[in-house]
């Protein structure tokens, strides 16, 4: 039972971030401190005070607010690209796992080749062509984690096929989609699960990246990476701008990431 | 009186669980003599694998000695010796082969230099003259070409060989007493023969003693003295291998002595004692063979039998009393 | 033997694929990519001039093929923002990324190497435990903001490291390890915690396996047996992750290059984008993603030239 115990601590302290997380970013929906855009020039690079706990920027915007509003945009960036990047790598792994031979080379050739372009540098390539913004980012970041779901997708698709039962229904005459429904899916839920708390959490991370580098999310879209690199000049005047948006980024990631962790242990365990 | 070289005596090992501790090896005792072979049979589960490494004080993680001790040539109690005084032990005055030469060699080092390492970390001799030993004894165990071999990696050795080199492994630290834990179970029939060959050669050689763990009687009776049944983690009989195999006492060795494949009942099905060995958490208080023996009486199932010395047999059973000849079976 | 062509040969596809992603990646630029490229108050033959110069009046195989053919010749083209050979722009900035990646690639291996065997060796103990979280935490950290948070502590706070500025190997040795100090850490944080995290991993899974039981069995230490045994075996699978690593730390060079103002390829990239030099964005995309195959590609090889059990196959 200790031992038990012992494990899922970093499962609670991931599950607790994220849902810390969560919250704000609901709360944000109906409710912040002061208007995220109101700037007050008379206000600006104030240290964090009880009436703005984290200080204000540049333009004398509550830090606050925005980087509440910016968990918006981590949410909405992170669940969308973890799900195009889940559809395309379904596909392409469904595809290679199913059909194998040569189909299956040369599916995996293509996810090899979208490996080869380390870090962000796809996304960074996808938006030169495709101009920043929310929409493409999301489409760019997307296709980054495909690899990851297709690479999961077609090994259970291969395993699957290999046990009999899948072998006798299709033999009885049940259709392909039937197969995949009734036997590769329910084994394929716990990985996918874990690689998209995963995914998630390098989304974020990756967005930060590029909104930094001004390719990612554009104004007015609040971004805890933009912010970043607005806070960047005033590192020794204003640190807490830097301190307070970074740590805000990492605990997100932290949380998916220790979430993601510890649903995979409590799946070996199982197993 | 001979001075013995390894003396056990009522050993307990237990396994500590979340819910408890269990007793995997309950009062044994026991004694190796300078030059004799003892092999110690019994189905898997029975505690063999788990009694070596207790002399070798290699016990896993959750388990450990609760009770007795394990005298190696009369000096202290080896259980209570620190790692490090184990270290000096290990190797040199015991060592140990394995059953699965294909696993028990480091893949990535040439085998003469693992042979050598013996000496390395326990002698103060000069790399070469390490090298030339090992090499000498390499050609001991029946390696042909032993210079070349000594740079070989493991992978490139058949089984045999590879076991050979795990037995040169265990020799050249010059033990006085060495556990042989099934060193033959995973060879294929013509190589078993030559590693048993290989054995009896070295106890008429190297006048070491050996414990040899098998759960195969042919192979016992050609390398062993004298022979210990366990069963559950209990000494249920013990005694000079050709009077077991005649004249076995105890329920257990009887079953297992009937379910030898013999070429005079060819033809019949071979018998298998019924049941299994009892988990670890269902050993009751009774004679631990009570479950499955077929001459069990009322008493077994509650107290546990003394044991009785039967000529030069020992036997743990109700069925028998100190003043009893060998009955006629 | 069989072996290696096929490596070969998924090699030559897998960049055959980037090049044609790349290239295609480009081509759909929405619009005509010489107006793009000029802006909308060029004129008409501004835009004629400059379609003949990147060949857009070719067919797309045209275009595709007289692009690959320059890059294996090293001719690739010219750049527009700043009129010189692209080659030439490149070999300016590469020692600086090199350079960059090299000394984070070296931190990596000197902080997570032994600090991995650590928390193998002490596993279970509070102290592992505790720097298996903080593992946690250096994956969870965004390299930039690392960055960020050594120039505040160790330039600002401090003074003991330059925050901006680059200084070339060749004028200062060690005032460009100090200026390639910080940098490099902040780039290989994350690397740390994973070298660290697998390390772990893989030793305590060797730990378990039987010829560790047998060279306990000799009387050997503790330590004997995780320096000489244990740890080869452990870095034949952490070879898999170097490849890794090095990408990691090609493609987050990017990112810090602009953070602590280095003049690499990183930073030369998304300037490179902020001016719609496209050819230079281009080619620079397609030699990253071939250098990061082409080092697994090696990384590959290596694994057998280390591991007697396939090397000798053949």
């Amino acid at each position: 039972m200790e031992m038990k115990n012992k494990r899922s601590i970093p499962f609670l302290i991931g599950i607790s971030l994220v849902l810390l997380m969560f919250v704000i970013m609901i709360t944000s929906l109906f409710y912040t401190p002061y208007d995220p855009n109101m700037m007050q020039t008379d206000a600006r690079l104030i240290k964090p005070s009880l009436e703005h706990p984290f200080g204000t920027d540049n333009f004398g915007r509550d830090i606050l607010s925005r980087i509440m509003q910016g968990s918006q945009t981590a949410f909405i960036i992170g669940l969308s690209s973890v799900s195009v990047g889940l559809f395309f790598g379904f596909m392409i792994g469904a595809c290679a796992g199913y059909f194998g031979g040569w189909i299956d080379e040369l599916c995996m050739r293509f996810i090899d080749a979208l490996m080869a372009f380390p870090g962000i540098l796809l996304a960074i390539m996808l938006i030169t062509v495709f101009e920043p913004g929310m929409k493409n980012t999301i489409f760019a970041l997307g296709i980054m984690s495909i690899p990851t779901f297709a690479r999961i997708i077609r090994s259970s698709f291969m395993q699957t096929k290999q046990f009999d039962y899948v072998k006798a229904s299709k033999a009885k005459g049940a259709g392909s989609t039937h197969v995949i429904f009734q036997h590769i899916l329910p084994n394929v839920m716990s990985p996918i699960l874990v690689a998209a708390t995963l995914s998630f959490s390098g989304t974020i991370l990756a967005e930060a990246g590029l909104s930094y580098l001004g390719l990612g999310v554009q104004p007015p879209d609040p971004s805890w990476g933009r912010m970043l690199k607005e806070a960047q000049p005033y590192i020794a005047t204003a640190p807490w701008y830097v301190i307070i948006t970074g740590t805000m980024i990492t605990l997100m990631v932290l949380g998916f990431n220790l979430l993601g962790d510890g649903i995979r242990d409590q799946q070996d365990k199982k197993s | 009186m001979v001075e013995p070289i390894l003396h056990i005596q009522d050993l307990d090992v237990s396994f500590t669980f979340p819910d408890g501790q269990y007793k995997a090896i309950d009062s044994l005792s026991f004694t190796v003599y300078p030059n004799e072979v003892v092999g110690i049979v019994g189905e898997s589960g029975c505690g063999k694998t788990l009694t070596s490494l207790a002399i070798m004080g290699m016990l896993p993680d959750n388990a450990s000695v609760t009770n007795g001790s394990i005298r190696f040539r009369h000096q202290r109690n080896l259980v209570d010796l620190s790692e490090r005084e184990w270290q000096s032990i290990r190797g040199r005055a015991i060592s140990m082969i394995f059953q699965e030469p294909m696993t028990a060699l480091n893949p990535l080092y040439p085998v003469g230099r693992q042979i050598s390492e013996v000496l390395i970390k326990h002698t103060k001799q000069s790399r070469k003259a390490i090298k030339e030993q090992t090499i000498q004894l390499m050609k001991q165990v029946g390696l042909p070409r032993a210079e070349a071999l000594y740079h070989s990696y493991p992978h490139q050795l058949s089984g045999g060989m590879r076991q050979r080199i795990v037995i040169a492994m265990a020799l050249i630290g010059e033990p006085d007493l060495i556990i042989a834990d099934e060193p033959t179970t995973a060879l294929d029939v013509t190589i078993q023969s030559q590693i048993l060959q290989l054995f009896r050669e070295l106890k008429q050689e190297k006048k070491a003693s050996m414990l040899f763990i098998s759960h195969d009687w042919g192979v016992l009776s050609q390398v062993c003295d004298r022979v210990l049944v366990l069963y559950a983690g209990q000494l249920v009989e013990a005694g000079p291998i050709s009077r077991l195999v005649q004249q076995p006492l105890h329920p257990y060795t009887k079953g297992l002595i009937r379910s030898i494949p013999d070429r005079a009942k060819r033809g019949e099905p071979l018998y298998t004692i019924p049941g299994r060995v009892p988990p670890l958490k269902e050993r009751h208080r009774g004679c631990p063979f009570y479950d499955r023996c077929r001459e069990r009486m009322e008493i077994c199932r509650t107290v546990r039998p003394k044991t009785v010395n039967i000529k030069e047999q020992m036997v743990q059973c109700h069925l028998y009393t100190e003043e009893m000849d060998v009955p006629s079976s | 033997m069989r072996y290696f062509s096929y490596k070969v040969f998924t090699f030559i596809v897998t960049i055959t694929l980037v090049s044609l992603i790349v290239f295609s990646v480009f081509q759909v630029l929405p619009g005509n990519p010489a107006q793009i490229i000029l802006g909308l108050d060029a004129d008409e033959q501004q835009i004629a001039q400059l379609e003949k110069e990147l060949g857009l009046d070719q067919s797309l195989w045209e275009q595709y093929i007289s692009w690959i053919s320059g890059l294996l010749s090293g001719d690739l083209g010219q750049s527009l923002k700043y009129q010189q050979p692209v080659l030439d722009i490149l070999l300016d900035r590469i020692p600086v990324t090199f350079s960059l990646a090299f000394v984070s690639i070296v931190l990596t291996a000197l902080i997570g190497i032994p600090l991995g065997i650590f928390i193998a060796r002490t596993d279970g103990k509070w102290v592992s435990t505790i720097l298996s979280m903080l593992t946690q935490l250096g994956i969870a950290i965004p390299s930039f903001w690392f960055g960020f948070i050594l120039i505040l502590l160790f330039s600002v706070t401090f003074k003991l490291f330059p925050s901006y500025s680059y200084v070339p190997w060749s004028e200062d040795f060690f005032g460009a390890l100090r200026s390639f100090f910080l940098p490099s850490l902040a780039l290989a944080l994350s690397n740390i915690a994973i070298m660290i995290r697998y390390l772990r991993n893989t030793i305590l899974d060797q730990t378990k396996m039987d010829y560790v039981r047998t060279a306990k069995c000799k009387g050997l230490s503790e330590r004997w047996i995780v320096y000489r045994h244990i740890l080869r075996n452990a870095f034949i699978p952490i070879l898999t992750i170097i490849g890794m690593i090095i990408a990691d730390t090609l493609g987050g060079s990017i990112i810090i290059e602009n953070v602590f103002s280095l003049p690499g390829l990183g930073s030369l990239l998304i300037q490179s984008i902020s001016s719609r030099d496209f050819p230079l964005v281009q080619s620079m995309v397609l030699y990253i993603a071939v250098l990061v195959v082409f080092i697994n590609f090696m990384v590959d090889l290596l694994y057998n030239v280390i591991d007697p059990r396939i090397r000798l196959k053949g």
